[in-house]
């Protein structure tokens, strides 16, 4: 039975990074947007742990016959409203993020995009708008291994980067440019969402396949993406990128000292960096470079 | 209101370290958590420099001036004296002050 069918029947285990995703679904949009995304993923329907069971549902009720919606749950939970059943797919995404932000308490999470490249990661934090996706989409098209766009998983114990390998969440304009590169598959955009249009990039099946390869940070970059502006990477106060990494965390309060000291330690060893981008091009070439270096002078 | 505790400038700021106080230091710029808060606040060169002094010993608003412009090299010392009394009001604000 393939992924989609697997996916509206009893539903599969999925697993992703340190985390086993039970996903059921009889919704179309998501059945063949997840057989899409998560081809190269290990996948079992065996009766195993999971860390969390998501579904998406159609929304019961009169109302589904002339604006259909969909239902997110999380261990019979619904933490949000309905959205429309054309934005299912991205909505099992976000809540898929959600429970992870919400729950994994055993990594300190940063809102930030990180990609690796010769055991090196670099951590791209940003807000909505500032590129990172898009950035962070070009470099794993580019020979950086994806590790994710969204949550980087920090470890409380050696301070090494999980892997957290899923479809990078792609808007508006982005979605065309992405689509051009060599290698790159999208799903069906999304309308309407409150991002604006949303498409979903599958994930290279090199960074699927060594999802359990963890990496130390060497970069911490702040994208952003400004048409009028000149593409240059910059170095940037310390302290200001720990303030911003705390600030960007979903769990930082919660680890009171032991998130500080960790924090401290991966802003001591990393290089910290603005990356202003009017291109995509000459901003890989940029990060290119730095890794090069690295590599030269290890 | 005169008070029987003494005159404002010779009262002695002290750091509240053992409420649980961690910090770092980046080119002369401080980042600290205050425990007992939970919040974490960068602090600028010249509360960075002010934190630092507080660090060695409890010390007058007028000594903290002038051991923070020694730090600095600042020249502008009627600037810097205006800033420590700022710089003081916040750490009192944020807990950092015993």
């Amino acid at each position: 039975m393939n992924l989609a069918a697997r996916a509206a029947a009893g539903g599969f285990f999925l697993r992703t990074g340190p985390f086993v995703f039970h996903v059921r679904s009889s919704m179309p949009a998501v059945t063949s947007g997840v057989a899409l995304l998560y081809a190269d993923h290990p996948v079992t329907d065996a009766a195993e742990f999971a860390d969390f069971r998501v579904s998406v549902s159609p929304a019961s009720g009169v109302r589904r016959y002339w604006r259909p919606q969909a239902i997110f749950r999380c261990d019979g939970f619904q933490p949000f409203k309905p959205l429309p059943a054309a934005q299912a797919l991205p909505f099992l995404e976000w809540g898929m993020n959600w429970a992870i932000a919400e729950h994994a308490h055993q990594f300190l999470i940063i809102h930030a995009a990180a990609v690796e490249r010769d055991g090196r990661v670099a951590i791209l934090p940003g807000l909505s708008g500032s590129g990172k996706s898009t950035l962070c989409a070009a470099l794993a098209l580019r020979g950086w291994r994806l590790f994710t766009d969204e949550l980087t998983l920090i470890s409380l114990h050696d301070s090494a980067i999980s892997p957290l390998v899923r479809p990078v969440s792609l808007k508006n304009e982005s979605i065309e440019v992405i689509r051009r590169f060599p290698g790159a598959t999208l799903s069906d955009p999304a309308e309407d969402t409150a991002k604006g249009t949303v498409a979903l990039m599958k994930p290279p099946v090199e960074s699927v396949r060594r999802a359990d390869e963890r990496a130390l940070p060497a970069w911490i970059v702040f994208p952003r993406f400004g048409r009028m502006e000149t593409t240059r990477l910059e170095p940037r106060s310390k302290a200001e990128t720990f303030i911003e990494l705390a600030n960007n965390s979903f769990n930082y309060h919660v680890h009171g000292r032991r998130g500080f000291e960790l924090l401290a330690g991966i802003i001591e060893r990393c290089a910290c960096l603005s990356l202003t981008f009017n291109d995509l091009e000459p901003a890989i070439a940029l990060l290119d470079g730095l890794a090069e270096r690295s590599r030269a002078a290890a | 209101m005169e008070s029987d505790i003494g005159p404002a400038a010779a009262r002695l700021y002290r750091l509240a370290t053992e409420n649980g106080l961690v910090w770092r230091s980046w080119d002369g710029e401080i980042v600290v958590l205050n425990e007992a808060s939970g919040d974490t606040h960068r602090l600028d060169l010249v509360a960075s420099a002010a934190f630092e002094v507080l660090l060695d010993a409890p010390a007058d608003a007028q000594t903290l001036t002038r051991r923070v412009i020694e730090e600095l090299g600042a020249v502008d010392e009627q600037r810097i004296a205006s800033s420590i009394e700022t710089v003081l009001g916040k750490f009192a604000e944020l807990g950092l002050l015993a």
